[in-house]
């Protein structure tokens, strides 16, 4: 430390500070690398502090999606899939590592600490490579930044963080022995490396090239060189011919961050590519001789603009309508519908998923015509049911088990996990739909899935122990609910159409409410009034004792079109409507005197209205 | 020197003896006789198995901290001990080889005590018996190994599985076929080095081994309405009958059921594979009928089908018409030396009793005819009511067999000495199909079926996916999925019509192909 201590070494008597000597050395090594570079252990310290609190205070959204995506079994057929590839133990380990993002606080820990451990890698790096001093602490930053702005986008999993440090931490321990046998040694274990890492080898073999190049002697910085090429030829031979059955495209790009997003992509090259050339740079530094006294304020200077550059990237980074949907997507999956509901009205997704999930909450809990124009409605029909693609597998199912077409939506969890593999959400929906057809036997198997997680056991145990016992089930407040719902008609399920299937569920069981205001929800945002009141006669019978707003609303129109009201079916029009429509209509036929703001102040004081929605939308 | 070596000589065969006699005791204590019979799974109590079979381990499912087996042969000659404290129990591989040849013909008895812990008495079932046929079974089985799912696929592997041990190892996966799906995979009179496959896809084709050399070949001519799907090697080897179907998938609401597969149309080729062309295959009967599922008798002078009369030509179809398509078994006469057929025949007259019939297969022997009995439809594997029946071609007698359970039963194939059927059954759990085994004796009557043994027993509680098209094969086939990869570079043998007719469109593709469902692809084509 500038201006400290400095530890001295003693002469050492081995017969008594032999077990003291290790972890004592350590230390003092460690105190002397801090002395040497107190201002890189400042910088990675400020970063890792950063890290965290963006993840835990800001972008836990992104938590939340990426721990979704896969589903870590403690089991051996699992675990066996991620051996018999290369880079499958780095999948591993980063699904692994991705589980405990269940929680902000500890996923937020684990991403601050693997994003900064390349910074401290490099920093032992330097002491071999010895860059310049101005620009050593600074090239430290660059990666760990790079990644933290790649870690912005959702796709941007673990694995790809932890490639990265594979990278480093090999090149570090290749660079260590002096001796010429033993390094050919350590390199002689890259076919091991690539089996760990997959293609993340290749930066290695990148990397290595050019260090052998720059700082290497004589003919050592060829040999060196050409015996890692030569052992890559011979790795890529054996793995694609004997050992693995990947294809040749696969082994060149596992697990490779090749997201599709021009963004994303641009920052992988860079960051791949600085540390490919890494050792150049340092070499070509180390040629630039520090001043005396401008040394330290250009090291701080540099460290600061590359923190502004990082915090003024993620602030743009931050997709705010991303935030939302997933945060919407996250309410939802917790079965939390009424604070899903509040929460798109208070912070309203643009997004469709988010609206569907909306529209969702709204179903469940029973308030779909009574608020389905609270919140934003900008895609009509098409966020009631999600259309069928491989993208939006793992949203669609949640409309059919919403409106009590459980074969439907576990047609959709199975597809997703067919595709994708096992996910909390999939797992959960295919052992719901199991357990509510009565497919005990295969209930049990996604139990036993779920119990093999440390996550989600505690939830499969709950659920075992109702699994066979169909009153038990009944009694379940979702379970009993969802199986009360269920068709008792057959049908074949419309799958270009899905709303076709709402008459028919409503007319095969009349207890069936969520699918009517299902119907009657496609009906009003199709702005189909007259078919949409047509039904409210069925409403007494099916439980009724008063009609939601928004049919209400649409009854108004009826009447105001029609000069009757259609057949209430003993219900009545509240009288909260009707005066409410007369507002409606007077301050529709005051404002039209100025055109140019009716629709303002129409949304201002109506936005929430069917009325306002029929009208201007 | 010698003194202590006799020493040590004595205390070794002492401990042996006493390890052994050890082994040889019942359970210390009083044991408690329950009386009945063990529950263990897979249920392998009173099965008929054959000699040649890998060890048929179990789980003991009964209360108790540690278990105790021997088993032991018809002839009291051999005699295996275990010890399991998780109930689990795995015989070893050649202790079971001695003691299962040394009950040929007989049976081997099991016995299971199960123990508490301390204080509690052990207690003792009554004997597992376990039957062994004379007849060995072929020393092969072939599946595929894929989700049973509705549209979409992931990872396809078509897997052989050693009868006699538990080796598995794969023929094809489609991980090194660009995800491609692969489907009916079909033997030559069982032999392992003649065989096709179906490979849908960007490395489509039907792919023919023949040994060591791999065909990749289009057989697809314009009077077909889809490609060539479900296979049958005529006996001679020369000929393959295929159906050639237009496929799709309907989903039901209601609960206890899950999927209909349709043909929206369907017919019947051969494939003349020395000539390389096609022929449709035709009767004198002017209706027009829906044909699917061939399949050859022994001596290759009939060819059996499935057929329904021909529906009208629309996208889907309706639950009413679904429910009123009951297809009949028929078989056509066929003159291998010129490749004509004859007229077709009824054989099982299913839509007379309001069922419909499918995968009619005959015993190597030619005997009997064994097929697949459902309500209504093509597809029995989504349908729980579909059983196999077993039709006796000599007295003409049919009767349902006794080896079904309360879920489905499909897809069976006879072994090469018509001694075994293997088959498809949900029973397990509702979704995935198991491969299971089954003895026929020369009346037709069954034993009572067992799954497939597992090295693990519990395996099949822990898979998701379906083992699915099970198929014997007399050897171990010897292509590698690398051979089917690079195969699957060379450019496809476009297989022509066999007479000008066929090729002529007979088919409204272009009123058949549209309304598929979201994302329905044509892989069943």
């Amino acid at each position: 430390m500038q201006g400290g201590t400095r530890v001295k070494h003693r002469s050492m008597n081995k017969s008594k500070d032999l077990k003291k000597m290790p972890v004592k050395k350590t230390v003092d090594q460690g105190l002397k690398s801090i002395s040497r570079e107190p201002d890189a252990y400042y910088f990675l310290a400020f970063f890792f502090v950063l890290t965290f609190s963006y993840f835990n205070w800001f972008a836990g959204y992104l938590l939340f999606f990426q721990e979704q995506q896969s589903l870590f079994m403690f089991s051996g057929q699992f675990i066996h899939d991620f051996l018999v590839k290369p880079g499958g133990l780095l999948d591993l380990s980063g699904k692994f590592l991705t589980q405990f993002y269940i929680s902000k606080f500890p996923g937020s820990l684990i991403l601050a600490v693997i994003l900064t451990l390349p910074g401290i890698i490099l920093l032992h790096i330097n002491h071999k490579l010895k860059p310049g001093p101005w620009f050593s602490p600074v090239f430290l930053l660059i990666p760990p930044v790079l990644l933290l702005l790649m870690q912005t986008h959702y796709f941007h999993l673990m694995v790809y963080n932890l490639g990265f440090l594979m990278v480093l931490l090999y090149f570090l321990i290749s660079i260590l022995p002096a001796k010429k046998l033993f390094r050919y040694l350590v390199l002689a274990l890259f076919p091991l490396f690539w089996y760990l890492a997959g293609a993340y080898a290749l930066i290695f073999l990148g990397l290595y090239i050019i260090y052998s190049l720059s700082y290497d002697k004589g003919t050592d910085r060829f040999l060196y060189s050409l015996f890692l090429v030569i052992l890559a030829f011979i790795s890529f031979i054996l793995f694609k011919g004997v050992l693995f059955l990947q294809p040749p495209d696969k082994l060149l790009r596992f697990p490779l961050p090749f997201i599709s997003n021009q963004g994303h992509r641009t920052v992988f090259l860079l960051v791949a590519g600085f540390i490919i050339v890494y050792p150049l740079l340092c070499r070509f530094t180390s040629l630039i001789k520090p001043g005396r006294y401008i040394g330290r304020p250009f090291k701080i200077g540099a460290a600061a603009i590359v923190f502004s550059l990082a915090v003024i990237l993620l602030i743009r980074g931050y997709n705010t309508q991303t935030a939302r949907v997933i945060n919407l997507e996250r309410l939802a999956f917790q079965g939390k519908w009424e604070e899903a509901a509040e929460y798109q009205e208070k912070y309203p997704s643009e997004n469709q998923i988010g609206q569907y999930f909306y529209n969702i909450a709204l179903n469940e809990t029973g308030q779909l015509c009574d608020r389905l124009f609270s919140g934003r409605q900008d895609f009509g029909t098409g966020s009631l049911f999600l259309p069928w693609s491989n993208e939006l597998l793992n949203w669609g199912a949640y409309s059919f088990y919403s409106i009590g077409l459980a074969n439907e939506a576990h047609r959709w969890a199975y597809e997703e996990m067919v595709v994708y593999g096992c996910r909390p959400q999939n797992i959960m929906l295919l052992m719901k739909t199991n357990l509510i057809n009565g497919n005990y036997n295969m209930a049990a198997k996604y139990i036993g899935i779920l119990k093999n997680t440390i996550f989600y056991r505690d939830i499969a145990s709950e659920y075992e122990k109702i699994n066979g016992d169909s009153l038990k089930i009944r009694s379940h407040p979702e379970l009993g609910m969802k199986a009360a719902i269920q068709p008792l008609n057959s049908f074949f399920v419309f799958l270009e159409s899905p709303e076709s299937n709402l008459p028919l569920l409503v007319d095969g069981n009349p207890r069936n409410k969520q699918a009517f205001e299902y119907l009657t929800a496609w009906l009003l945002l199709e702005k189909n009034v007259d078919i949409a009141v047509s039904n409210i006669r069925l409403m007494k019978e099916m439980g009724y004792t008063r009609i939601p707003r928004h049919i209400e609303e649409a009854v108004m129109i009826y009447y105001n079109t029609q000069g009757a009201f259609p057949d209430l079916g003993g219900l009545t029009i509240s009288s909260e409507t009707m005066e409410r429509f007369g507002q409606y209509f007077s301050t529709f036929t005051s404002a039209r005197q100025n055109p140019s703001r009716l629709k303002q102040t129409m949304e201002q004081n109506f936005g929430n209205t069917f009325w306002y929605y029929f009208h201007f939308k | 020197m010698i003194i202590k070596g006799k020493l040590c000589l004595l205390l070794i065969l002492s401990f042996g003896l006493l390890f052994c006699t050890g082994c040889d005791k019942e359970p210390a204590g009083n044991t408690e006789n329950t009386g009945r019979m063990p529950v263990i799974a897979p249920d392998y109590t009173d099965v008929t198995i054959p000699p040649n079979i890998a060890p048929m381990n179990f789980v003991i499912r009964e209360a108790g901290t540690s278990f105790k087996v021997t088993a032991t042969s018809e002839g009291n000659k051999y005699k295996i001990n275990l010890k399991s404290s998780d109930g689990i129990v795995r015989f070893p591989g050649k202790a079971w080889k001695k003691i299962i040849a040394d009950s040929r013909g007989g049976r081997i008895t099991i016995r299971i005590y199960s123990s508490g812990g301390k204080g509690q008495n052990p207690k003792e079932y009554q004997p597992v018996y376990m039957n062994i046929a004379d007849e060995p079974v072929d020393s092969y089985l072939t599946y595929r190994l894929i989700y049973p799912g509705y549209y979409s696929w992931s990872n396809i592997k078509i897997v052989q599985r050693s009868i006699e041990s538990f080796e598995e190892e794969s023929l094809i996966e489609n991980q090194i076929l660009e995800m491609n799906c692969v489907n009916c995979h079909s033997f030559n009179q069982y032999d392992p080095g003649k065989f096709l496959v179906h490979i849908r896809g960007s490395k489509g084709g039907t792919y023919f081994v023949d040994d060591d050399k791999i065909t990749r070949r289009d057989l697809k001519i314009d009077a077909m309405p889809g490609g060539a799907t479900y296979p049958a090697w005529h006996p001679g080897g020369r000929y393959v009958a295929f159906s050639s179907n237009q496929v799709r998938q309907h989903f039901y609401s209601e609960p206890s059921k899950s999927i209909e597969v349709f043909d929206l149309v369907s017919d019947m080729i051969l494939f003349d594979i020395e000539k390389n062309d096609i022929v449709m295959v035709r009767d004198a009967d002017t209706t027009g009928y829906q044909k699917t599922f061939p399949s050859w008798s022994p001596d290759g002078r009939y060819l059996y089908y499935c057929r329904v009369p021909q529906r009208k030509y629309t996208s889907t179809v309706t639950m009413e018409e679904a429910k009123s398509t009951r297809y009949d078994i028929v078989r056509q006469s066929f003159e291998p030396e010129s490749g004509s057929f004859g007229e077709s025949e009824v054989i099982v007259n299913a839509s007379g009793e309001k069922k419909s019939a499918s995968f009619p297969r005959i015993s190597p022997d030619g005997r009997f005819l064994v097929f697949t009995l459902h309500d209504y439809g093509t597809f029995p594997m989504w349908h729980r009511e579909a059983d196999l029946h077993i039709l006796d071609l000599q007295s003409g007698e049919s009767r349902k067999m006794g080896l079904n359970s309360n879920e489905t039963e499909s897809y069976h194939t006879w072994s090469s000495n018509s001694s075994w059927l293997v088959f498809s059954s949900k029973r397990t759990d509702g979704r995935s199909t198991r491969p299971f085994l089954a003895y026929i004796d020369s009346q037709g009557r069954s034993g009572k079926p067992f799954i497939l043994p597992q090295r693990d027993p519990l395996r099949y509680d822990k898979m998701l996916e379906s083992l699915s098209l099970p198929e014997f094969v007399t050897g171990r086939i010897v292509v590698s999925p690398r051979d089917f990869a690079r195969a699957a570079k060379n450019e496809t043998i476009r297989a022509i019509p066999g007479e000008p007719d066929d090729s002529i469109p007979r088919w409204d593709k272009l009123k058949i192909n549209a309304g598929r469902n979201p994302g329905e692809t044509s892989i069943h084509e």
